[in-house]
């Protein structure tokens, strides 16, 4: 007798991924401690587990931590996005090969869509040595370490991630494992995926302070005392899938690029030069993900410090865009009206885009009665296939500066006024060819 | 006498892609599918430039190894394919990456810098396998014979 195939969801997730992906050139950092800085070299956005074991905080602002970091020989790297997306993509074709249906939930998790016949009394066997061998294949590949965990929903396989954490293979499958119900009775509600800790809080108080038993509650009861989108939660605990593969977040409502100047700005053109920076990276990334935004507003601060000023100018596109040269081009007409009103000579210290109403490029709505955004498709293709190639920043629109403006940011040197600090940067080993690792003979 | 002038080399952009036929030498009746062309011969496709395990690396340093690899070459890298005994690997030793020759015999592993059998001895390091760093295997290498800047 054969049944339906049983869906399963397999969650494939980069532990410290930014500090795994500088460690893949750089094997004398295995077992070391590592940390990755966030935009600016601001504070920690990524930390490996040993410099977690010297106590270094996520979200720790770098200039207070430097001196400790220095002293424990912890290994401080600038996010090398290039670096980091392409492994990213690489893993992401590995996936491929294990499942037709992959989604890619961030840079360092996937959802793979898997399937399990309920009648085969060895599956969850075979399951577990598919789960080690996507672990093997990806490390083999990148030499990245992933965790891989397999459920019946999303819910529990990240709440497998969990227990995957604590076993030496890295890797589980909850579907029909023994510990199955010890393992969700030991995992607190306030480490179940999308419960926040207003909510686990409130839950703890009612009772149900483990997953277990908030799988347990009453749909009912949930429903009164909370709403759908926990029940949606609940219901996933005990197996039942409310989040399909491709189906999980709803694509991003907004988009925001901005970035802290070198030194403050006073005057108009390198600001607009920055902001049509941050207008095409938003376009390029709005193109990477299917995507184009409806709407588009440049801002202007002067930050925190007294006399506080921020200018603001928005405005709606014609047609839904992710077009460079038409979301670069509407960025710059909007620098002017930011800037309109602040005082002579006001000093600014930050400015950025942000991009709302985005929509996935096959839903976006046309108007009848208004022309729609100008576009050149054919230019873009281009213009990302020369990016791919050449690296960021080897084509870019006038208005943002020279390359050589731009390649002395990514540089790290900072010269341009508005150029971010990265000061520890890595190469951007696969991605661009002057970068490249080399090799004594 | 004539002499006939070298057809010129336009500069193409994109890169031309050669037709590839199949059928050519068929004696008999000639298959009537053969003026289809039936692929293109692909570089990238050859070192597989888009697989996800296939890395890049320039070869620096020494004049040249006997492998025949010299510096400036552009080393395809296969990091996924488990080195078998003779081929030319990328290793990470004492702090930095290397080009070696990766050699087993049994259970014993070790890296010799050069492909000589009879010096390979001197060379030897011997390691266990659980402590070397293999990065990849060479599949390929690419050289320029018109180094520009970029290939110094």
């Amino acid at each position: 007798m054969t049944g339906e195939p049983r869906r399963l969801v397999a969650l494939v997730d980069g532990s410290a991924f930014y500090c795994a992906c500088e460690r893949i050139f750089r094997p004398e950092l295995r077992g070391q401690p590592v940390v990755v800085l966030s935009n600016n070299d601001g504070c920690v956005i990524s930390r490996s587990i040993e410099a977690k074991r010297l106590g270094v905080e996520m979200g720790a602002p770098y200039f207070q931590i430097r001196d400790l970091l220095a002293e424990r020989g912890v290994s401080v790297f600038s996010s090398n996005y290039a670096l980091y997306h392409d492994m990213s993509s690489r893993i992401e074709q590995v996936l491929e090969t294990f499942s037709g249906a992959v989604e890619r939930y961030s840079i360092d998790e996937a959802f793979l869509g898997l399937q399990a016949d309920p009648w085969a009394p060895d599956e969850p066997q075979r399951l577990s040595a598919t789960a080690r061998a996507i672990r093997q294949r990806v490390w083999d590949v990148t030499r990245v370490p992933v965790r891989v965990s397999i459920a019946e929903t999303k819910t529990l396989a990240k709440a497998a991630s969990e227990l995957a954490r604590r076993l030496p293979e890295q890797s589980a499958c909850l579907w029909r494992h023994p510990h199955r119900d010890r393992w969700l009775s030991s995992l607190r509600v306030r480490d179940v995926w999308g419960v926040g800790p207003r909510w686990a809080r409130r839950l703890e108080a009612d009772g149900a302070g483990t997953a277990a038993e908030l799988a347990a509650l009453a749909d009912d009861h949930i429903r009164r005392r909370y709403n759908v989108v926990l029940l949606r939660t609940a219901l996933e605990l005990r197996g039942i899938s409310c989040l399909p593969l491709g189906e999980a977040p709803p694509p991003r409502q907004s988009l925001v690029r901005s970035r802290m100047f070198g030194t403050p700005l006073a005057d108009a053109a390198p600001i607009g030069r920055a902001i049509a920076m941050h207008a095409a990276a938003a376009a390029a990334r709005l193109r990477q993900d299917g995507l184009a935004a409806e709407a588009i507003e440049a801002f202007v601060t002067t930050g925190n410090r007294p006399p506080r000023w921020r200018g603001r100018a928005a405005t709606v596109l014609p047609t839904a865009t992710s077009d460079t040269l038409a979301l670069v081009r509407t960025a710059r007409q909007l620098v002017a009206p930011a800037l309109r009103g602040a005082r002579p000579g006001t000093r600014f210290k930050k400015a950025g885009v942000i991009l709302t109403g985005i929509v996935p490029v096959g839903q976006r709505q046309a108007d009848l009665f208004r022309r729609p955004t100008a576009e050149q498709p054919a230019l873009m293709a281009a213009l990302d296939a020369a990016t791919r190639r050449f690296g960021r920043g080897a084509v870019v629109v006038a208005a943002q500066g020279t390359p050589d403006d731009l390649r002395d940011i990514h540089a790290g040197g900072g010269q341009t006024a508005w150029g971010m600090r990265r000061a520890h940067l890595s190469p951007r080993y696969t991605t661009v060819w002057d970068e490249i690792p080399e090799a004594r003979l | 006498m004539t002499t006939t002038a070298p057809l010129p080399l336009a500069a193409s952009d994109p890169p031309v892609r050669l037709p590839y036929y199949h059928n050519l030498c068929d004696a008999g009746f000639p298959s009537p599918a053969s003026d289809y062309v039936e692929s293109t011969l692909s570089l990238d496709e050859l070192i597989g430039a888009s697989r996800p395990e296939t890395y890049f690396v320039r070869a620096t340093g020494r004049s040249q190894v006997r492998a025949g690899v010299w510096p400036g070459d552009l080393l395809i890298i296969d990091a996924a394919c488990p080195p078998r005994d003779g081929d030319l690997v990328v290793a990470f030793v004492d702090g930095g990456h290397t080009v070696k020759r990766f050699c087993r015999v049994g259970r014993k592993v070790w890296l010799a810098p050069d492909p000589l059998p009879e010096e390979a001895h001197a060379y030897a390091e011997i390691h266990d396998a659980e402590d070397l760093v293999i990065c990849g295997v060479v599949t390929f290498t690419l050289r320029s014979h018109r180094p520009s800047r970029r290939d110094r």
